[in-house]
């Protein structure tokens, strides 16, 4: 690359400098509060809070639990994820079109729901694919047991395998076909085409959706919380989160949590490492300036089987939860059988109509999840500029920060905001949205500069070389050249952040007042409640929004 | 270029390193400055209090400068099914426009929002109503609560000695059971019913974890059937034995109530008014008051000393106390604090529920909170 002009490099160092100004502000300066409380205590240095968290057996314990259930989250959801990607983007499988947008529908669930959608299927007595199962073979054995590891990691493989389904299908569809083309003309049969040219080609974006998945699994609090707490079974998050509960009364449970959050940090800090590893020194450009139709696969016979299976798991795995979630948001009283007599809307009518809080909930959600997703897309992508198409030295530690926030639970991150956006240090942004706004910009930031950072990794730097040796800036060369190359990805980040935050619950629950109240603490308020009926109706409510706003949004941006 | 960046983003790092190192370590001086600001409270609390006292022979219409417009919000573990209804009633039929806001979730996390908002500065919180005693009784001792006039109406033994708060219902914890699934004949009658080796598998309970009722009825049991083993190895034997029959822990009280309706579990410990709740329903479930007694609680309503609206916070109280307000919440299947309202049918009374009661160490829960979460939890899953 030639040397810029001298007027660009101040162009360029004015939108760095500013998207590492808001990294600063929203990422680094809580957390750093947070590690200073870890060990201040009192004005005074101590190694006490970490002695006690470093020498409890449980927290051993919960470690191994946490990654025992990523990897085979991750091995899961990638497995899921994958095929499912080459099978909807790259095959002549008939129905893609639905087949896809079906199999996204799981990213819209919020895994906690998600999570109480398979208890009322799976649950060992009660639920309906355990009873079904019991009547069929007469036995007293239930199928699975949701309350169980397994059950743990087949509920989030189906939420997670999205992040892989999601970065795997773009990366598909935005792949040079000329390679694939070459090796079918150079005489390579369909399956060494697929090992040797298309895979290679997408591992990148495979172990990027892997990263994703694994970094949600040991990061999600909602699953383990709701399915594992039952038999004692914990995991990281859940045991932060026991350390502030059992230690409520003062801030030392806070202390411990953020603490014990620090194992979180050395499982994904690994992965971080293991990425760079693993992707070392394998850079791929399959983006070229040119356009083409992606080279499709005939399946020939094996269509009815491979559509049997596409179908098979979308009844078993995507909708019967989703179903099963609408039948019960019907029934009168929970655990009635499912008859005409039994069956109300009354439900809804509550939510919808009796309900203020709900509706401010709703609007609350809207807004801060739309302001969010479009901040963290504006400096993610300026961020992921950095990360990808520059050398600077400091990159590790702009991508440390802007991971960090990502892999540790929400809770923590709940409270390192609390520390630093509290009047202490600055303005005091409690009971405002503001407060849950910089929140979700902080958690969320990893995803916008992840998808931004793979749809970049693919725009070849011979486009913008070509822009500079033009006479564009810096600026014009970004903005004409690169953002609508990678505006599919932007549009795909927008939306992977837009929608965790619109039903986020972590983060929310230790931030909202009653009138910044979101939808996921809401929903949450009415399963502590024990209204379960009208939560499912809520998540009903939200799932059909959520679901309609997607098709809206890739409509328009098609 | 880049090489200039890198310094950018150092020196703010480095700025921000430095401030966080040099300036005031964050938690211990809020602590600390807790204290003299609830002097000043105090303070304004005592001279707010003697306006109250003044005003109360005259009727709240001939004082409208003491009780003019006004918002409060009340934190609570007071299910919505109660609450809301509660505070609808008090919004459209108190005669001094006070508007009552609440935040409703359970105890636990009703005592982690206060104490969230104490490191922040201030509790946004007027009022507060939760299930479990110890947990004002915490809040009197660091001086976080206002003394209030309570009717006489009440007997004493539900009010603070002190007059920092006092309870606005009573809740007792015994027994439910699947009416599908298990017969009156066979359903269990006494805690110890809950052993048997036919419902292994099949009983629940609530997680002290979330419920404050949960941590009071751990207390009383614990105490009732010993605990074994030293330090940190230590149990409740009852609650081993529990473990032991494959009991499930679940969070709140209310997915007690869930899990026995819909069949997943046969029996369990609950609460009474959610299962009377549940049965108006429709919900196939029935409660028990076990035959040794139940673990009866009287659920405190207390009045922070950070309030802006002490008058307001006192009306509220007024009304939930008065008997409009109690025979309101018998309606709503709780049971009163004003011993003189019958109960809802086929309940026992009050009294009757209290002489049977198992006594409860509030005293050790309000020490030692965090050291029973933790003994239960060693019980219930560590414990060989």
């Amino acid at each position: 690359m030639r040397l810029p002009r001298r007027e660009e490099i101040s162009v360029s160092y004015l939108v760095l400098g500013a998207a590492i100004l808001v990294l600063v502000i929203l990422v680094a300066w809580p957390m750093l509060l947070l590690f200073v409380n870890t060990v201040i205590v009192d004005s005074e240095f101590t190694t006490r809070l970490w002695r006690e968290v470093f020498t409890r057996r449980q927290n051993y314990t919960a470690l191994r639990n946490t990654l025992y259930i990523g990897v085979l989250v991750t091995l899961g959801s990638t497995v899921i994820g994958s095929f499912f990607a080459w099978l909807v983007g790259r095959t002549d499988l008939p129905f893609k079109g639905a087949l896809k947008a079906l199999l996204m529908l799981p990213f819209l669930m919020p895994p906690f729901i998600g999570a109480i959608a398979w208890e009322t299927l799976l649950s060992p007595r009660s639920g309906y694919f355990n009873k079904a199962f019991m009547s069929l073979f007469h036995t007293t054995t239930p199928l699975l047991d949701v309350f169980s590891t397994w059950g743990i990691v087949m509920v989030e493989s189906i939420y997670f395998y999205p992040f892989v389904f999601i970065t795997v299908a773009g990366a598909l569809e935005r792949m040079d076909p000329t390679l694939e083309e070459a090796a079918r003309t150079a005489g390579a049969g369909m399956l060494k085409v697929m090992k040797d040219v298309t895979l290679p080609l997408v591992s990148p974006s495979i172990m990027a959706g892997a990263l994703l998945a694994f970094a949600a699994s040991i990061s999600n609090f909602g699953i383990p919380l709701f399915l594992g707490m039952e038999k004692g079974f914990f995991v990281l998050t859940t045991r932060i989160f026991i350390y502030i509960k059992t230690q409520s009364a003062s801030f030392e449970g806070l202390q411990l949590g953020a603490t014990l959050s620090v194992f979180l940090l050395l499982a994904s800090g690994t992965a971080i490492i293991l990425e760079g590893r693993l992707l070392g020194g394998r850079k791929y450009a399959i983006l070229a300036g040119k356009s083409m139709r992606p080279h499709i696969v005939e399946l020939g016979r094996w269509k009815p089987v491979f559509l049997a299976l596409c179908l098979v798991f979308l009844f078993v795995a995507v909708l019967a939860p989703i179903g099963s979630i609408y039948l019960v948001s019907l029934l009168k009283v929970y655990g009635q059988p499912v008859r005409w007599e039994n069956l109300t809307l009354n439900n809804y009518y509550h939510e919808l109509f009796k309900d203020s809080m709900i509706r401010g909930a709703l609007r609350n959600s809207l807004v801060l999840s739309v302001a969010a997703a479009t901040i963290v897309m504006i400096v993610g992508s300026v961020i992921a500029y950095v990360l990808v198409k520059t050398r600077i030295k400091g990159r590790k530690v702009v991508e440390f920060f802007v991971m960090l926030p990502y892999s540790i639970p929400g809770t923590v991150v709940a409270i390192a905001m609390l520390l630093a956006w509290t009047g202490k240090y600055g303005p005091n942004l409690y009971g405002t949205l503001w407060l849950i706004l910089a929140a979700y910009c902080a958690h969320f930031m990893a995803l916008g500069v992840k998808s931004a950072a793979a749809s970049l990794e693919q725009v070849h730097t011979s486009l913008e070389e070509a822009a500079r040796v033009s006479g564009a800036n810096w600026l014009k060369t970004f903005g004409d050249i690169v953002a609508p190359l990678i505006k599919p990805g932007l549009v795909a980040g927008w939306l992977l952040v837009f929608i965790p935050a619109f039903r986020e619950l972590t983060t929310s629950v230790l931030l909202v007042s009653t009138h910044t109240m979101t939808i996921g603490v809401a929903i949450y308020n009415r399963l502590e409640d024990g209204y379960f009926l009208l939560a499912t109706a809520m998540s009903g409510i939200i799932l059909l929004l959520v679901f309609v706003g997607n098709l809206v949004i890739t409509r328009v941006t098609r | 270029m880049k090489r200039a960046t890198v310094w950018l983003a150092l020196v703010a790092l480095l700025i921000t390193v430095t401030t966080v190192g040099c300036g005031p370590a964050p938690t211990p001086q809020v602590i600390k400055e807790t204290v003299p600001v609830e002097v000043t409270k105090e303070v304004v609390v005592e001279t707010t209090r003697e306006v109250v006292v003044t005003a109360t022979p005259v009727s709240p219409t001939a004082v409208p400068e003491q009780t003019g417009p006004a918002t409060i919000m009340l934190y609570t573990s007071v299910p919505e099914g109660v609450v809301v209804p509660l505070v609808e009633k008090f919004n459209a039929e108190n005669s001094s426009d006070i508007t009552v806001e609440y935040y409703r979730a359970g105890s636990n996390s009703i005592i982690s929002k206060i104490t969230t908002e104490l490191i922040v500065g201030r509790v946004q919180a007027d009022v507060i109503w939760v299930a479990d005693p110890a947990y004002p009784m915490s809040l009197k001792k660091m001086g976080l609560l206002m003394p209030y006039e309570t009717p006489a109406s009440i007997p004493d033994q539900f009010k603070d000695p002190d007059g920092y708060f006092c309870a606005g219902r009573v809740i007792n914890m015994g027994l439910a059971y699947n009416t599908n699934l298990v017969s009156a004949e066979e359903a269990p009658k006494d805690w110890e019913d809950l052993l048997d080796p036919k419902w292994k598998g099949n009983v629940g309970l609530g997680s002290p974890l979330f419920s404050g009722t949960a941590i009071d009825a751990y207390q009383a049991l614990r105490d009732k059937f010993g605990t074994e083993g030293e330090q940190s190895s230590k149990y409740a034997v009852y609650f081993k034995k529990l473990a032991d029959n494959g009991a499930v822990v679940v969070s709140g009280q209310e997915d007690v109530i869930r899990k026995i309706a819909s069949g997943d579990l046969k029996v369990g410990m609950a609460v009474d008014f959610m299962v009377r709740q549940q049965i108006d329903a429709g919900g196939p479930i029935a409660f028990v008051y076990p035959e040794s007694g139940a673990v009866a609680i009287a659920s405190p309503l207390a009045i922070l000393a950070s309030t802006d609206e002490p008058e307001a916070a006192q009306e509220f109280i007024d009304f939930c106390l008065s008997q409009a307000g109690q025979e309101f919440l018998v309606q709503l299947r709780v049971l009163s604090v004003n011993l003189d309202i019958a109960p809802p049918e086929g309940v026992p009374t009050v009294p009757e529920i209290l002489a049977n009661a198992i006594p409860i160490d509030f005293e050790n829960i309000e020490k030692n909170r965090d050291g029973l979460l933790q003994e239960f939890e060693y019980g219930m899953f560590m414990a060989p």
